[in-house]
């Protein structure tokens, strides 16, 4: 008997391990992002933007992490979402589990989402300043460091008042930075990657508030309309962090939220863009503070690494609440644990106030 | 049809033997992003392919598995030696993918040369001369490999109990020495 039929009778296919692996007929969620991702490269003549990290440079990493799951941050206590996760790493929150809607496309639950926001009261804003108070996690990281690695995550809980003319406070209070380990801590500080240290206040002219320059773009694309085709015309006039929608939309209406509460027609307007863009996703998930939230995000993969930029929209009110940078594949350079977070961000309060040191 | 519309259609009818390939290779929680990779690749060199596309694809997975896999057991090295054992404490990706494959016990007690030898042409479907394409050298190269690991399956089938021994030595032209 030839070899290859022998070895075929000896091994059969129904004692393939992956026989029932990818079952179906329709391509798996991921299939789909990673074909609409190439897609979007092709029709950009195959242009592949590295825009992997946009607001840190990549390094080599020598440790790994060793996986603790939470950390303190100015007397918050950071617990991953409750959810069947993969390991966390050391210096970052666990990845968000999302949740896909059954049977439903992302324009389906964005319309639908939409419908539901429209028809919400209006409300109206008790006192000049926009408060928030959000916490966020981001990973420092430094591909120049004398030493070799430098790698970071600072917890941060950011507390802003800020008026329509960009005048305002910003009171900072970091955390411990987190390091993998001791000779990054040490090449860290040397490299300066560090934001701060204990609590940072800072008052702001008119003007003057940390990225004015955004504002003063949105300003100038004008009243911004409750028409979803018109409103989406405005938002091409301003560039979105990374080139995703989702970013553009949440700047629009962190720009809108300064004069006032949006108003529940712009809301609905933003969400029905996003219902109309090809490249959108959207899930249920838990965040890291352990409310529901709809994530709505875009993912772009380059050389065998995903990253995943989303957005989380609070449920009730249809307003962006917190966000998240996400890593999967191949970590490549950045050499951390993947899936990883590189970037996040919530919505721990927010409202108006009379004063810059009123609280809601 | 231009060559996008090539390429996704190769993507819609390939990726099911891609991901089942790389699942008979890699652990369970490696395979998605593996075969994101790979798909990445082939369009990066899709002006490169020549014939079907599921041998070539396969070749390319093959280099994305063997990558993860040296990766994998790097991390699990330096996690051993973060925690001061010396001793990667994660088991090697070899054992659990070997795990994985659960009834057909005995190809753990053949090479990891052997193992690949019979997959291509068993569950992975494809004949002498694609396999051979897969993994770079002639049919008549293949055929010899192909060979050894049949009689050293069948030398497993009849002893499982120990490991099949490596007696035998190849020439870089795939003829066996003594």
């Amino acid at each position: 008997m030839r070899d290859i039929e022998r070895v075929r009778e000896l091994l059969p296919a129904q004692a393939d391990p992956a026989s029932s692996c990818g079952a179906g007929a329709a391509l798996s969620p991921r299939a789909e992002d990673d074909l609409d991702a190439l897609r979007r490269t092709a029709a950009c003549v195959r242009e592949v933007r590295p825009g992997l990290v946009t607001r840190r440079r990549i390094l080599v990493s020598a440790a790994a992490a060793t996986g603790a799951a939470a950390a303190t941050v100015a007397g918050y206590q950071l617990r991953p979402a409750a959810q069947p996760r993969t390991r966390a790493t050391a210096f970052t929150p666990a990845v968000l589990h999302y949740v896909p809607f059954a049977g439903r496309s992302a324009r389906e639950v964005l319309l639908d989402f939409a419908g539901r926001v429209e028809k919400l009261p209006s409300e109206t804003a008790d006192g000049p300043y926009l408060y928030r108070k959000e916490w966020g996690w981001w990973l420092n990281t430094a591909g120049d460091v004398p030493g070799g690695v430098a790698s970071v995550a600072v917890p941060t809980v950011t507390e802003s008042w800020v008026k329509a003319d960009g005048s305002g406070r910003q009171r900072s209070a970091y955390g411990d930075p987190i390091y993998p380990d001791a000779k990054q801590k040490r090449a860290a500080e040397r490299a300066g990657l560090i934001a701060g240290k204990g609590v940072k206040n800072s008052m702001y002219g008119p003007g003057k508030f940390p990225r004015q320059p955004e504002i003063d773009a949105w300003r100038k694309v004008g009243p911004l309309s409750t028409d979803p085709a018109r409103l989406a015309e405005q938002l091409k006039k301003v560039s979105w962090d990374g080139g995703h929608i989702i970013n553009g939309v949440a700047a629009m209406l962190d720009y809108a939220s300064r004069s006032g509460p949006v108003h529940p027609q712009l809301r609905a307007a933003a969400l029905r863009v996003l219902a109309d863009s090809r490249s959108v996703r959207v899930a249920g998930t838990t965040s890291w503070q352990g409310h529901k939230a709809i994530a709505v995000y875009q993912t772009q993969t380059w050389h065998g690494s995903t990253q995943r930029a989303s957005v989380l929209f609070d449920p009730a009110t249809g307003c962006p609440m917190g966000s998240e940078d996400a890593l999967f594949g191949n970590a490549r350079k950045l050499n951390v644990s993947v899936p990883a977070t590189l970037a996040v961000s919530e919505i721990l309060s927010s409202g108006h106030t009379h004063t810059i040191d009123g609280r809601p | 049809m231009d060559e996008w519309e090539r390429f996704e259609q190769a993507f819609r009818g390939c990726y099911r033997q891609v991901v089942r390939f790389l699942w008979r290779r890699l652990p369970p929680q490696a395979v998605e992003d593996a075969a994101s990779e790979v798909f990445v690749i082939a369009w990066e060199r899709w002006g490169t392919l020549r014939g079907d596309p599921l041998p070539w694809l396969y070749g390319i997975a093959r280099r994305v598995a063997a990558n993860a896999v040296r990766a994998q057991e790097r991390s699990a090295r330096l996690e051993g030696r973060l925690r001061g054992s010396g001793v990667a404490t994660v088991p090697g990706v070899d054992g659990q993918v070997l795990s994985a494959l659960g009834a057909v016990d005995v190809l753990g007690h053949l090479s990891a040369r052997d193992r690949e030898v019979l997959m291509l042409v068993t569950w992975d479907g494809l004949d002498a001369g694609q396999a051979a394409g897969v993994l770079g050298c002639s049919r008549g190269a293949f055929l010899v490999r192909l060979h050894r690991a049949r009689r050293h399956l069948e030398c497993a089938l009849a002893d499982p109990g120990d490991p099949v021994p490596e007696r035998e030595s190849e020439s870089a032209d795939g003829s066996v020495g003594r």
